[in-house]
């Protein structure tokens, strides 16, 4: 009888069912995999950026940068220090000059200065008084972390050092 | 045969089917198989940075010296309540740090804790002079909370035991070995007359041969021995209180070979002492002919009743300081000795940590010392040094409960206020 319906074109049930069941479960194993692989690409590149990040936050609060006594003219590596976790005032006013500068060049520099390629920084330094003043605020891309999108893929690491005599809070953004 | 042919075999297709549909079923059902862990650690990693910078920083300051040493007060005032502000400080400067979800504890160890309580295995007259002529602060421990008790009830509450006199430890050994699995320390001011019981043997290294007495010079045994070394430096870098409570403000100075007359001046507020040349004033040093070296820390601010003094060698090494005294010659020198007569052969001192599988941290510490003159400063000095260190100088600044979920950051730092007394500061921190 079987082979007298498959000779007139008719499906057997069981093999519409296989069909069925075979379709579903290849949709979810492309779902599963789909659905897996955003979430570990995400984390990797946020791990990226808080290594970088991190790796930022050591140059400033513990070298003194490159050449020793760099300005905003000549910096080769970026570094605040004066000694380990102390920070130099001058260092910090030649950083905000390049900060504040509107030159494409300085810019630049710095991004090469800290071995970023394509990430933007913000370097924030505050007080650690009751009053929590704001000792360096430099944003040399643009705000980083005011967009929710943003803050999303923006690492954050945050240190402590001194200046001057005082605690100081260091914040080093990567996005 | 063909592949049509070969292919429409029943047999072959149900096979293939059954292939394909494990496989899918198997990749499917794969992450379900392994929990995969997300190695993403950058929360703690963060909380653990920031507690390294805040520990290495205070190291560079005096602030942590501010948080950790309450100074005395001239006016009088509450000791504690001034130790109160100076936490703060550390508060202060942790808690803006840390989100409002965490917390965190400071643990302090090796340095004295502002409060030590000792369980004294004494008569009453031994108590009240302990707490009279010996433990009078020695900041940054403020008060020797001291209380007598019996060998049979060693309450956990204390944080050293001082034993006056011979008893049979091991008739107590289970009480006994319950408090040092707790990391309490146990000093002992005894002679022996014969061999001690197991416990007090095994406890302070005691060795006897033969017996007899004579006054001896005495001195500190191997100062390369770790132990030895910091016993030492506790004891040049511990206070004594010297009282002149005769006519006009006068009394004596008992150290070495000779006895000091002290007078305080009350317009200069200073001390006048046999051989020093001017009237000592608080922070001045005096070099005495026995080779001792006093540096006045103190004046009692309210009467003059007292002065607090540092005591050490004036040699190339402050530590190398001698004492005199009339000492049982029957306890021979064993690799626990601290105090032992110029030709190194008896030991009137021994410091050890007896081994009850615990951390460092939680190590218990026992001192022997023969029963020697309680009127010599410098000798009460040195057992007031043990007491500071069998209290096991482990403390928690807040007194908080810590969870089992937190970040520890460890900062080991080389002394307090030039002691050269290495100490570590723990750091935890948790929540999220």
């Amino acid at each position: 009888m079987q082979s007298s319906k498959k000779s007139r074109g008719q499906i057997n049930v069981y093999f519409l069912i296989s069909i069925a069941l075979f379709i579903s479960l290849s949709i979810y194993l492309i779902y599963v995999v789909l659905s897996y692989y955003p979430s570990k690409s995400e984390t990797i590149r946020m791990n990226s950026l808080n290594t970088k990040a991190y790796i930022i936050s050591e140059l400033i609060i513990k070298d003194e940068g490159f050449p020793e006594n760099w300005d905003e003219d000549n910096l080769k590596r970026l570094g605040l220090a004066s000694n380990m976790l102390e920070l130099d005032k001058r260092k910090l006013e030649e950083l905000e000059k390049i900060c504040n500068s509107k030159s494409l060049e300085k810019l630049e520099r710095l991004r090469s200065a800290t071995g970023l390629h394509n990430e933007d920084l913000s370097v924030e330094i505050l007080y650690m008084n009751s009053t929590r003043d704001t000792a360096l605020d430099c944003k040399p891309f643009g705000a980083l972390a005011e967009s929710p999108y943003l803050q999303r893929r923006t690492a954050m690491i945050k240190r402590v050092a001194m200046l001057e005599g005082e605690f100081v809070e260091v914040r080093v953004y990567v996005s | 045969m063909s592949v049509k042919a070969y292919l429409s075999k029943k047999g072959f297709i149900r096979v293939f089917e059954i292939v394909i549909f494990s496989f899918m079923l198997f990749a499917i059902l794969l992450p379900k198989f392994f929990t995969y862990d997300d190695p993403n650690e950058w929360g703690a990693v963060k909380v653990q940075l920031i507690a390294k910078d805040l520990l290495f920083s205070l190291e560079s300051t005096h602030l942590l010296e501010d948080a950790l040493i309450t100074d005395p007060l001239s006016d009088g005032s509450d000791l504690f309540m001034e130790r109160e502000k100076d936490i703060e400080l550390l508060k202060n400067l942790t808690r803006p740090l840390l989100s409002a979800t965490q917390d965190f504890e400071y643990e302090i160890k090796n340095i004295g804790a502002p409060i030590i309580s000792v369980g004294c295995i004494c008569s009453s007259e031994q108590e009240e002079w302990l707490k009279r002529n010996a433990l009078t602060p020695s900041y940054p421990t403020l008060e020797f909370a001291v209380k007598r008790i019996e060998l049979e009830n060693l309450s956990g509450i204390f944080d050293t035991f001082i034993i006056f006199g011979n008893y049979d430890l091991d008739m107590r050994r289970p009480a006994i070995e319950e408090r040092l699995k707790e990391g309490k320390g146990f000093i002992l001011i005894a002679n022996f007359s014969g061999e001690p019981d197991n416990l007090t043997k095994e406890l302070f290294d005691i060795s006897i041969s033969g017996a007899g007495s004579g006054e001896r010079d005495l001195g500190f045994n191997n100062l390369s021995n770790n132990i030895n070394a910091g016993l030492a430096k506790r004891f040049s870098s511990s206070l004594i209180r010297v009282r002149a409570l005769g006519p006009g403000n006068t009394g004596e100075l008992r150290i070495y070979d000779g006895t000091y007359r002290i007078a305080h001046d009350p317009i200069n507020n200073c001390f006048n002492i046999t051989s020093c040349s001017d009237c000592l004033r608080e922070g001045e040093s005096c070099s005495l002919p026995s080779g001792a070296e006093i540096k006045l820390f103190q004046i009692d601010p309210l009467e003059g009743k007292w002065m607090d003094l540092y005591l050490s060698s004036s040699g190339a090494n402050p530590r190398d300081y001698n004492f005199i005294d009339e000492v049982p010659l029957n306890a021979i020198v064993t690799g626990s000795t601290v105090l032992s007569d110029s030709s190194k052969n008896y030991a009137l001192a021994n410091a050890g940590l007896p081994n009850y599988g615990l951390s460092y941290d939680t190590m218990p510490r026992a001192f022997w010392i023969y029963d020697y003159d309680r009127s010599r400063d410098d000798l009460n000095l040195l057992l007031k040094a043990a007491i500071i260190w069998t209290s096991g100088e482990r403390y928690f600044m807040f007194r908080k409960t810590i969870p089992e979920q937190r970040v520890v950051a460890t900062h080991f730092y080389t002394g307090l206020r030039g002691n050269d007394i290495p100490f570590t500061i723990k750091l935890y921190i948790w929540g999220y």
